[in-house]
């Protein structure tokens, strides 16, 4: 039974990779791919424990997770656009007009 | 398992999903052509209303395949997500024909929220309360940005998408590892789990933690809150009106449910209950330290509105501690939750009747000397500012006693005398935006308020509900208690 814990491991890593690519990056277009990162490293996580539970109930939730990050990057992607528009920028250090 | 009888149970669903399609249809003709929109959305969300109150009527709690619940809990606040859709829908046609947004698309927008919004709240299952928390919250990103050619509209969706995408994921993530504890991901059967399960429980508590940690954020609790007040100050009046109402709500049945996801009195939870206690005490006082204390220091009176939220959701939490050692307390979570919205709606419309003279958003100055000019605005305004308070006689009061109340007879006596501190703080906030247009002299550069008749007639009523409310609390709390959650 060692495999899926690497396999859980490996799902952990490229989470946090993703994570720290959401809080870190600048480009809004860089911070929309790891988003998606993150949502793929659950997939993984998924597939992993229901490998180890013998159950479908994972391999189907890829299937969803799959679906709902393409909607949400196709709204992510209307967003940029939109702000790119006004602001004429993709730069997350830039767009700071909301603020205390 | 899928009969006759499992289509009417799911009825106020499926006519939401039609509904969806038609209003689709409708703007993909013309996108002007908002009329038809308009009248199918309120169509689709009246009979909404009236399926989720038959099958209210008839009583009944079923799980269709350990997906969906049909309960008190979940037909209630169906028809009251449904209701209040229905109030922002009326009344802010005038407000969206004055910002040049009113196109079909809006009422679209509005319906697959909803329709998100009302699975979420009925969901006994995390991968349905997944695909539904998305459902809502992607048309919620759009409405944000709706402004499109508005900067601070665009800004203030772009940061509601991202930290909402990312923490979709923590939550799908914290899912994942539940299902790998337990090996299911219905509600129902990892409760039976709970139950028996002795042993480590480490990988179940980190996913625990993990799905709290992202609605709380949904919730904005405390630490989590800093995205609130940008969303609230970007947005449209109308979309910041239904987020504060139906997503707030929605998002607080599937906390607690959440919270009440394991069997506390089983051997190897009885310690986790305990810290997780602490956690909700945390962030409960953090929340009501921050939300009264900034409020007060606000200019803008949407930001004002952001942070009274989060003030209120420190309330909520205090509720929630309540029952956790409680569970028939829960009826003062949803008595507050329902208390709150009618006060918030009522609000959000009355500012959606603003004609400021710059671009900025109402500021707080521009209600200056409003008493002078417009009395019956002042005196709406004023009710609902003071509800917000939780003035006796209004509806405010009632909520925050029976909250109070309920965390005192699970003997969480300190944070109430905390959270009391806190609401006289807060009242300070509340009271400075009445002081301003009663006592002071009109101020020619302030804000017109001009609202359609629609707009006015359902303001007056949500007054007049905040006041009756206010004194015969009975009818209300009675409903509220007949929502009992089922694990």
């Amino acid at each position: 039974m060692n495999e899926p814990w690497m396999m859980l491991i490996v799902a952990c890593t490229v989470f946090l990779i993703g994570l720290m690519g959401v809080i870190f990056r600048k480009n809004l277009l860089i911070v929309l791919m790891s988003v998606e990162l993150m949502l793929n490293a659950v997939n993984l996580s998924f597939v992993t424990f229901s490998k180890l539970h013998n159950s479908l109930e994972g391999h189907i939730s890829v299937l969803f997770v799959m679906t709902v990050a393409a909607a949400e990057s196709a709204v992510g992607l209307g967003l940029v656009i939109a702000l790119f528009r006004t602001l004429k920028t993709a730069d997350s250090d830039q767009i700071q007009i909301l603020r205390d | 398992m899928f009969d006759s009888s499992t289509i009417t149970l799911i009825f106020p669903w499926i006519i939401l999903g039609f509904g969806i399609m038609a209003t689709m249809l409708a703007s993909s003709v013309r996108i002007e052509t908002r009329l038809p929109a308009k009248l199918l959305t309120i169509f689709t969300l009246v009979l909404v209303m009236i399926t989720s109150a038959k099958l209210f009527n008839l009583d009944t709690t079923i799980t269709i395949n350990g997906f969906i619940e049909v309960s008190h809990l979940s037909c209630m606040t169906l028809f009251f997500i449904s209701a209040i859709s229905l109030i922002f829908v009326v009344g802010s046609g005038g407000y969206l024909e004055k910002e040049k947004l009113h196109i079909s698309d809006f009422y679209n927008l509005v319906l697959l929220m909803v329709l998100g919004a009302s699975v979420l709240v009925s969901a006994k299952d995390l991968f349905v309360m997944f695909i539904a928390l998305e459902v809502m919250s992607l048309p919620a990103y759009a409405l944000v940005g709706f402004r499109r050619n508005d900067s601070r509209s665009n800004e203030a969706a772009l940061k509601y998408f991202i930290l909402g995408g990312a923490l979709g994921a923590v939550y799908l993530l914290g899912a994942s590892f539940i299902f790998g504890a337990s090996g299911s991901t219905q509600l129902s059967q990892i409760f039976e789990w709970s139950k028996i399960h002795n042993g480590d429980v480490l990988l179940f508590l980190v996913g625990h933690i993990l799905v709290l940690f992202a609605f709380l954020f949904k919730a904005a609790a405390a630490p989590f809150h800093f995205w609130k007040p940008d969303v609230y100050e970007g947005s449209p009046v109308a979309v910041t009106g239904l987020m504060a109402t139906v997503i707030t709500t929605a998002a607080f049945v599937v906390l607690v449910r959440l919270f009440h996801m394991v069997d506390f009195q089983s051997q190897s939870f009885v310690p986790y209950l305990e810290s997780l206690k602490q956690l909700i005490r945390v962030v409960a006082v953090l929340s009501l330290v921050v939300g009264s204390t900034i409020m007060i220091l606000q200019k803008n009176l949407k930001r004002l509105l952001a942070y009274s939220a989060i003030n209120h959701t420190g309330y909520i939490l205090l509720g929630l501690l309540g029952t956790m050692s409680k569970p028939e307390q829960i009826y003062s979570v949803w008595f507050y939750l329902a208390g709150y919205a009618v006060i918030s709606c009522g609000l959000f419309l009355l500012l959606s009747q603003s004609e400021t003279r710059n671009d900025q958003g109402l500021e707080l100055v521009d209600l200056t000397g409003l008493m002078k000019r417009n009395p019956l605005v002042t005196a709406l305004a004023s009710i609902f500012f003071l509800s917000m308070a939780g003035m006796p006689f209004t509806v405010g009061f009632f909520t925050k006693y029976t909250v109070f109340m309920s965390s005192i007879a699970s003997g969480e006596v300190v944070f109430v005398i905390i959270a009391a501190i806190c609401t006289v703080i807060g009242a300070y906030g509340y009271l400075r935006p009445v002081a301003l247009m009663v006592m002071r002299d009109p101020d020619p550069t302030a804000a017109e308020f001009n609202g359609t008749k629609s707009n006015q007639a359902l303001i007056i009523m949500l007054a007049v509900l905040c006041l009756v409310l206010g004194v015969f609390p009975q009818a209300l709390i009675q409903l509220t208690k007949g929502m009992e959650l089922i694990p």
